[in-house]
């Protein structure tokens, strides 16, 4: 088999066999050591740059199991009948870009399951319809055409859970014990229309997540009752 | 000679481009199909093996269904080999687009070969030269041989240590660490990017840093596929037990054997620095993407694929 090599291959193959292991093992060491430092450097780096907070589809609410789970693989967006999962963008953090996340402006949950379905790792995992919860929706009382000017009551008139409801001047109060974040409510919204001189991409009533407390609802808490008009949005 | 080669690429082109198509037409048409990290269609669906053990490990979750789905694919490249690298993988197909390249040059030679051997390269192998060149062994050869045979010591892969390094960071920080530099995810990352820049009239911050990571990854560390990816490093462990289509050298026709001449056609073509004649090239056999540029280089075509190892050949089966 080897009559046919050339002399001085022969000779090499044989410099190879002596020397290539040894030298192959260190380097092998040493390029696993510097793997190792640049993969957990990218690794702490995606732990300790947290974004905000997101609105995950239905079953994705486990946000520490989905990051453990999600592969980006689109899969749940391609699939959702209404387009309303839009993935994030890296300005969310480098380990939530590409994750799934509701964008109500797009569309709107009607808990059909599909993105669920077609999740091969579970990172959505099953859930039940009657408790689930993608967020809460809180009416943006400075932009709300309702609050501002009066006339409008879509968002009422589209809840599908009747979580909200209109105040004695016909103002929309979100129900918080019915809402379970579908964002029909935030789909529906006229308001970028009807008042679309006042610019900005937030609409009169926005799905926030469950956990953070945006700071503007607090503070108009804190105005309403120090003017004497609390517990309408405790309602 | 060379009509057989842009044959074999061409096919090659065809092949990746009709995957990333299927993907991008799912993706466009919001058909659920997914990506390379996992696609399919409804709940049968195929999943990107190191995206399996990531999660795995991430999620402290064996998620049986999927490792069936791992060991299947694990199967089929003990089957076929890195034919996953050869013909699905988008990566050559935006190399040819950056660099004008399908696969990796075999930098070894580019280096240490001199301006005949770069002649001998691009130049016709009609077999009336070869063998006049068989006749005349050039002296040059040796100092380029002895220089790639140096160099071949110094070559280290980067697969299998920065697989584990992935694997561990992705136990450590409880997400599948790779995924967010992975070259193949970032490709349908990039053109989803794109589909919401002219869909959705949203251009986004990704459009330019994902495909700038893709560069990087390409242009910049050059051996990326040969090198550096650990799906690679980890379709290599599988493909160490393959035994189809493993590249195979007739040598009733190859050149060393008619000639006695020192022909290094085949291991400068190929992409992984195999050497399918003695196996002396610093990539071992089970490294093979089957991308075929071998076959289609040798000047006698000595080199096929045979779904059978024919006793009677000399087989590269050596151990590394």
């Amino acid at each position: 088999m080897e009559n046919i090599q050339a002399p001085n291959s022969v000779h090499e193959e044989e410099k190879n066999k002596e020397e290539a292991p040894t030298f192959s093992r260190r380097s092998f060491l040493k390029n696993t050591g510097i793997a190792f430092v640049l993969l957990f450097a990218l690794g702490g780096a995606g732990a300790v740059v947290k974004g905000k907070t997101l609105l995950r589809p239905p079953g994705g609410q486990d946000e520490e199991a989905l990051l453990a789970k999600c592969l980006k693989c689109d899969r749940c967006r391609s699939v959702c009948p209404t387009s309303v999962i839009s993935p994030a963008t890296l300005t969310a953090g480098i380990v939530a870009a590409r994750t799934p996340a509701m964008d109500f402006r797009r569309g709107y949950c009607d808990f059909c399951n599909k993105c669920v379905e077609v999740c091969p790792t579970g990172a959505l995992a099953s859930f039940h319809p009657d408790t689930v919860r993608i967020g809460k929706a809180a009416v943006q009382r400075d932009i709300c055409m309702a609050w501002v000017k009066g006339g409008c009551t879509i968002c009422a008139e589209k809840c599908p859970y009747d979580a909200i409801s209109l105040d004695e001047h016909r103002r929309p109060v979100v129900n918080e014990e019915k809402c379970n974040g579908c964002g029909v409510c935030e789909y529906e919204c006229p308001v970028l229309i009807l008042r679309s001189y006042i610019g900005g991409r937030d609409r009169g009533i926005t799905v926030k997540p469950v956990d953070s407390a945006p700071p503007q609802v607090s503070l108009v808490k804190m105005i309403n009752s120090l003017a004497g008009q609390g517990g309408i949005s405790d309602a | 000679m060379h009509e057989k080669k842009r044959k074999i690429r061409r096919l090659r082109i065809i092949s990746m481009s009709a995957v990333l198509g299927i993907a991008t037409i799912g993706m466009i048409a919001g058909l659920g199909t997914g990506t390379l990290s996992a696609g399919g269609l409804k709940k049968i669906y195929a999943i990107c093996p190191l995206g399996y053990l990531g999660t795995a490990i991430a999620g402290r979750d064996l998620m049986p269904g999927l490792l069936i789905c791992f060991l299947i694919i694990a199967g089929l490249t003990i089957l076929f080999g890195r034919i996953f690298c050869g013909w699905v993988c988008p990566i050559p197909l935006e190399r040819k687009l950056l660099k004008n390249k399908l696969d990796e040059p075999n930098r070894l030679f580019h280096r240490a070969k001199g301006k005949d051997s770069r002649e001998r390269q691009h130049g016709s192998f009609e077999t009336a030269d070869m063998k006049k060149q068989a006749a005349s062994v050039d002296p040059d050869e040796e100092a380029v041989l002895s220089a790639v045979a140096a160099d071949t010591k110094k070559q280290s892969s980067w697969g299998m240590p920065v697989l584990i390094g992935a694997l561990a960071s992705s136990a450590i920080f409880k997400f599948p660490v790779f995924c967010l530099i992975c070259p193949i995810g970032l490709t349908f990352a990039t053109l989803y990017a794109l589909i919401r820049l002219f869909g959705f009239k949203d251009p986004t911050i990704d459009l330019l840093i994902f495909p700038a990571i893709i560069i990087l990854e390409l242009v910049v560390l050059r051996k990326w596929c040969s090198k550096i990816c650990p799906l690679g490093a980890l379709l290599s462990l599988f493909s160490r037990l393959n035994r189809r289509f493993v590249p195979t050298v007739d040598r009733s026709r190859c050149l060393e054997t008619t000639h006695g001449t020192t022909c290094d056609v085949c291991r400068k073509a190929c992409t992984f620095d195999i050497d399918v004649k003695d196996g002396k090239g610093s990539g071992h056999i089970s490294e093979c993407s089957k991308c075929m540029e071998c076959s289609s280089s040798c000047p006698v075509q000595a080199i096929h694929f045979p779904w059978k190892k024919n006793k009677k050949e000399n087989r590269t089966d050596h151990v590394s």
